[in-house]
This record gives C-alpha cells, structure tokens and sequence, in this order.
C-alpha cells in the first residue's frame, strides 16, 4: 500500500526518539510560573509550600501544591486547561487559550530529599 | 516484493510502539506526599501506594522525647530525677548512651542546662560567662544518666536533652510505620534528616540526597547530592541554628567539656547510616570531634561521612553511599 | 488537478468545507484521553482537506483551511481560532506541495498524510507558544511526532479508500 511513506515515517519515528533521548528528564519540577498574555504574574517555589494555595488568574482559578498544579475553574469555552489534569514535571504546562493565562512549570530537583 | 513490504511494516510498527513506551517510560509513578511538624520541623513523607497513612509515630514520639512538652517521658525524668521509660524511649537512650562512649563524650545528650543557659543569656545579648558554664557542666556528663530495665535514673541538676537526635529518630519511626503499613517505599524528611527505604520507583539506582551548601550567602545551595539505597542521612552545621550576640554567632553545638559551641574546625559534617537516629548523634558527634577524631567513630558504626572544614576542603570518608557529579 | 467548471469547485469546496466542520465537531464529542498532549487530535478533518489538496490544489485547500479555522473562531474563540489556522496551514502546505510531487517520489496519501498530521501539531504547538509567551514544546516534541505519525496513518489509510471512490463523483 505504502511506498517511501515508509522512509517518511521511519525518519520521523527516529527524529522522535533522538528527541527523546536527549530530553530524558522528566523530573520533577521546582517552580511553577504563572504567565498572563505572555507576562509572569506569579512565580512559586513548589518545594517551599507548606500549604496549598489557590491563585485566580483573569478568572481562571489555579491550584498550586507541592506536588503540582491544576486547574479547578475556568470560565473559557472548551475547558482544556481544566482538562489538562494536573501537571508536575518539567516542561510541562496548561493553557487556557481563551483567557491568556499559562500555568509552566520548570527547575528540575534533582535530589528527591535535601539533607540540612 | 509483498513480503519486504510486510516486513517492513512491522518493524516500522515496532518502532512506534518501542517510542511510544518511551514515552510513556518517562511517566512518573504516581507519588503521595503528606507534610506535617514534629520535633520543631517541617515533615514531609513522599511514597508510591495507594494507601492511607499518616505522620502520627513522629508525633507520638515527641510526645515521649520532647523536652519541650511537658508531660513526656523525658521531661518527667528531668523533673523528679526518675522515671519509667516506653521502649522507644529506652532505645534512643541505650544507642546515645553507646555513641557518647564511643565518641569518648564528645556527644552528650545530658547538656539541657548548658543549651538553656545560652538561650536565656541571647536574649539579654550576653554571652553565659565561664563560671556559670563551669558549674553547669559540673551536673553534666552522660556517665551519670542510668538506666535498668525501663526505668531512667538522673543526678539532681541535670536536664536530659534529645534535640540532637530526635529529628532522626522519628524518621526512623515515620519509616517503621510505614513499613508496617505495608507501604514499600519511602523517603522522610523531619527537618534536615531524610530517611529513605525500599526501592525508588523513579530511578533503579536509589534515592538522591541534596546537601545544603553550609555557605547560606550562595545563590547554588546544594553542595554537593549523593545516592543511598535504604538508608538514613543527618547534617551537623554551624549554620542551622546560632545565637546572636553583640554581633557575633555562636552555634548550638556544644563542646561538652567547655560549655561553648565548638571549635573543631568544621562548617558541616554530614553522615549516612542504616538508622536515623544514630546517623543523627553521629553528625553531631563528628561536627564536636573534628574530622581526624571522627574517623574512629565513623568507622565502628560503619557510617559515611562528608565533611566541609572551616576553610571549605571536603573530606569524603566511609562507603554505602555514592557521590553524584553536579 | 483543475477542474474547468468553476462553479462546481465553489460548490464541492463548501460541501468539502461543511465535512471538515463536521468531522472536527464530532471529534471534539470525544472526551480527551489523559495520555495525550493537548491539542493531538485524531485529524479527522484532515480528510477533507487531503482530498482536496489531492484533486484541486492550493487555493481551494486554503479556503477550506480559513472556513474550518473561522468556524472555531466563531465557536471557540479567537485565541482557538488562531491555533487552529497556523495547525491548518502547516498542514495544508505540506498536502498540497506533497500532492504535486506525490507520483515522481513515490509517496502515497498516508505519507502526506503523516507529514501533514506532524505538521499540523507542531503548527499548533507554534501558534499557542506565541500566544502564551512561551516555548511550549521542549518537553512536547516527541509526543507530538509520534501521535502525528499514528493518527496520521490512520486518517490517510481512510482517505487513502475513500478519495478514489469520491474522485470520479466530482469530476
């Protein structure tokens, strides 16, 4: 059926597992930035909360702990940001489109406890 | 021509599938994570079952140990000079009582009087004078505190102070419960002492430890991290509690023999071990001893030790730990 | 592929553009599964674009590409509206260029297929990345790769039997 569409399809898959290979952190992360059309509005250190705490950002309400973010509320259309789940890892984010609002998360620890 | 196609097919399929659990190979296992306070910390457990659990061992044991709450078993004991003693309370006597003689008293667990003279005289910002310090230290000494089956006995003017064991020691009950709950592995933390055990579901190799830079002014404030298997991490430093006074710091170590914080030369001295509480008294044993004496002591409770001197040199000493590159 | 009747292209390019609608209004009926990056989606209204790629060219292609992008616009906003349009340029750029040379290299609709998929996610990825100030796909890429080869097969395999059989109705 298929022709050099195998070529095509073998140099992506490969693309994708250099890609993979050299992104091979998926750790967890430390800070969580909370960006309003393209401006931090809030940056957070996840590994110095005590607490929850819940920021509402242009009427999208985020929920940030020590073991990630997630969105709870938001008055956007297609709610993908709340359908996002909750994300924890470095390089990951949601995004609510509609009300600019993009919660990032970067600084891996790469210790899983500090000795002090 | 037909049969190069097929198999061509499937191992293009193979591929996909291979990238695909690559992908999902990155996920990382779902983790709980409970906070909470005891011993005067913030506590944090961090496991990967789906099972209820809670910080209460470490709570119930600063019940016992605290010199701070009033009816511990601790504090009856510096009260009337005697009293009956739970097993875990015994436990972490027995096994301080054992490093002070192995460390030929440089930890003591008996200078409550010294720890509370020198807080009282900060707040007057005045530094406790000699004498003061010498007539306290005449009611000290760990040689004085017995113990016979469950029941602790003290000499009138000494004050029992767990405080430097205590944070490790209820990692070791917070892993003991843990276990016991069926949960197979964990890591602790009760202030700066970590406890870690079973096997870490998000890398085969073991736990990574960070140590705290000694050196609070850096912006990197990990020294240096370390890998362990099971197993349990305490610092000792100059620089996790000090007083105050007319402009200068003076540490919470206590030198036993002087009453004054100690001088042995060292910023940090970190050590690992298989039991929280002893890696705990140890750390604080290695920071009065200095590093030459330390060696000894390390060495019989076949601990590791990383040590930061006053002028920054690193000894490393000891196995049953891997030092990671940055 | 030009067709001499021009009326009868305006026609099939809105009858190609309302089954892109449809199918990416019933895509949007399925509940997105946790493992996916947001925004890898089926593609089903790839087809339609596919097919006209195949026999029209560039300008119908577009066309259909704006009107499928101005109905999210309309639905989901101008923020939608915009992701949706770069995903569905990418895409339609590389149907078309990759439709004219199909025959020479030896490429069929499920190569464009994939290409156009990829295309369309990172387009996508683009778009919302200068939308949130943000570079969104670091830890991204390799999923969207791979979620562009897979549904890509999928969505050429199905135009692959269905664009012969529609071909000769439009003619």
């Amino acid at each position: 059926m298929k022709r050099k569409d195998f070529v095509i399809i073998a140099v992506l898959i490969l693309a994708a597992l250099v890609l993979l290979s050299i992104n091979k952190t998926r750790k967890e992360a430390v800070f969580c930035e909370i960006l309003e059309y393209g401006e931090i509005v809030r940056t957070y250190d996840l590994s110095a909360l005590s607490d929850d705490e819940i920021i509402v950002v242009n009427d999208v309400e985020i929920l940030i702990s020590r073991n990630g973010c997630q969105v709870n509320q938001s008055d956007c259309p297609d709610k993908i940001c709340i359908n996002s789940g909750k994300i924890s890892r470095v390089g990951e984010f949601i995004y609510c489109a509609p009300n600019g609002v993009l919660v990032r998360l970067s600084g891996e620890s790469e210790a899983d406890a500090v000795a002090y | 021509m037909k049969k190069f196609k097929t198999a061509l097919i499937i191992i293009l399929a193979i591929a996909l599938v291979i990238a695909i659990i690559l992908l999902f190979g990155g996920r990382k296992k779902e983790q709980v994570v409970i906070n909470g306070y005891a011993m005067g910390s913030v506590t944090t457990f961090k496991y990967f079952e789906d099972k209820a659990f809670d910080l209460s061992a470490a709570n119930e044991l600063e019940n016992l140990i605290s010199n701070k709450i009033d009816n511990s078993e601790i504090s009856k004991l510096n009260e009337n000079l005697t009293a009956e003693l739970s097993d875990i309370t015994k436990e972490i006597l027995e096994y301080s009582l054992k490093v002070a003689k192995k460390s030929d008293g440089a930890f003591d667990i008996t200078l409550g009087k010294l720890t509370d003279i020198w807080e009282s005289s900060a707040l007057e910002n005045i530094v406790p004078s000699e004498n003061i310090l010498k007539s306290l230290l005449k009611d000290t000494g760990y040689k004085k505190l017995k113990i016979k089956k469950n029941t602790a006995t003290i000499e009138d003017g000494m004050k029992i102070d767990l405080g430097a064991v205590g944070k490790g020691a209820a990692c070791d009950v917070i892993i003991n419960a843990a276990r016991e709950n069926g949960i197979k592995s964990g890591i602790v933390t009760v202030g700066g002492s970590v406890g870690a055990f079973g096997k870490n579901p998000n890398n085969n190799k073991g736990w990574t430890i960070g140590i705290r830079n000694p050196d609070m002014e850096i912006d990197d404030q990990t020294l240096m991290n370390i890998l362990i298997k099971d197993g349990f991490v305490s610092t000792s430093g100059n620089y996790e509690k000090y007083y105050e006074i007319d402009g200068v710091k003076y540490h919470h170590i206590l030198d036993p023999d002087t009453g004054f914080p100690s001088d042995a030369g060292l910023k940090q001295v970190t050590v690992i071990c298989d039991n929280g509480g002893l890696s705990d008294a140890l750390s604080t044993a290695c920071f009065v001893l200095g590093y030459e004496k330390s060696k000894e002591l390390l060495d019989y409770y076949d601990a590791g030790g990383i040590f930061v001197t006053e002028s920054d040199k690193i000894f490393i000493i000891g196995e049953g730990f891997e030092v990671l590159d940055k | 592929m030009r067709i001499k009747d021009s009326a009868k292209t305006v026609a099939v390019g809105g009858i190609l553009s309302a089954v892109a609608i449809v199918l990416s209004y019933l895509e949007s009926l399925i509940p997105p599964l946790a493992f996916l990056p947001v925004g890898a989606k089926l593609g089903l209204s790839n087809i339609s674009l596919l097919f006209s790629a195949q026999t029209f060219g560039f300008p119908v292609t577009l066309a259909i590409c704006i009107i499928k992008s101005g109905f999210v616009f309309l639905v989901r906003g101008a923020s939608a509206g915009f992701i949706s349009l770069c995903g569905g340029l990418i895409a339609t750029i590389i149907m078309v260029l990759l439709s004219k040379i199909a025959d020479k290299k030896d490429i069929s609709v499920i190569g464009i297929s994939v290409v156009a998929a990829v295309g369309h996610n990172f387009g996508q990825y683009i778009a919302a990345s200068v939308l949130a100030g943000s570079n969104l796909f670091i830890a991204y890429a390799p999923a969207l790769i791979i979620y562009g080869v897979i549904f890509g097969i999928i969505t050429g395999i199905i135009a692959k039997v269905i664009i012969p059989k529609i071909k000769p109705l439009v003619k």
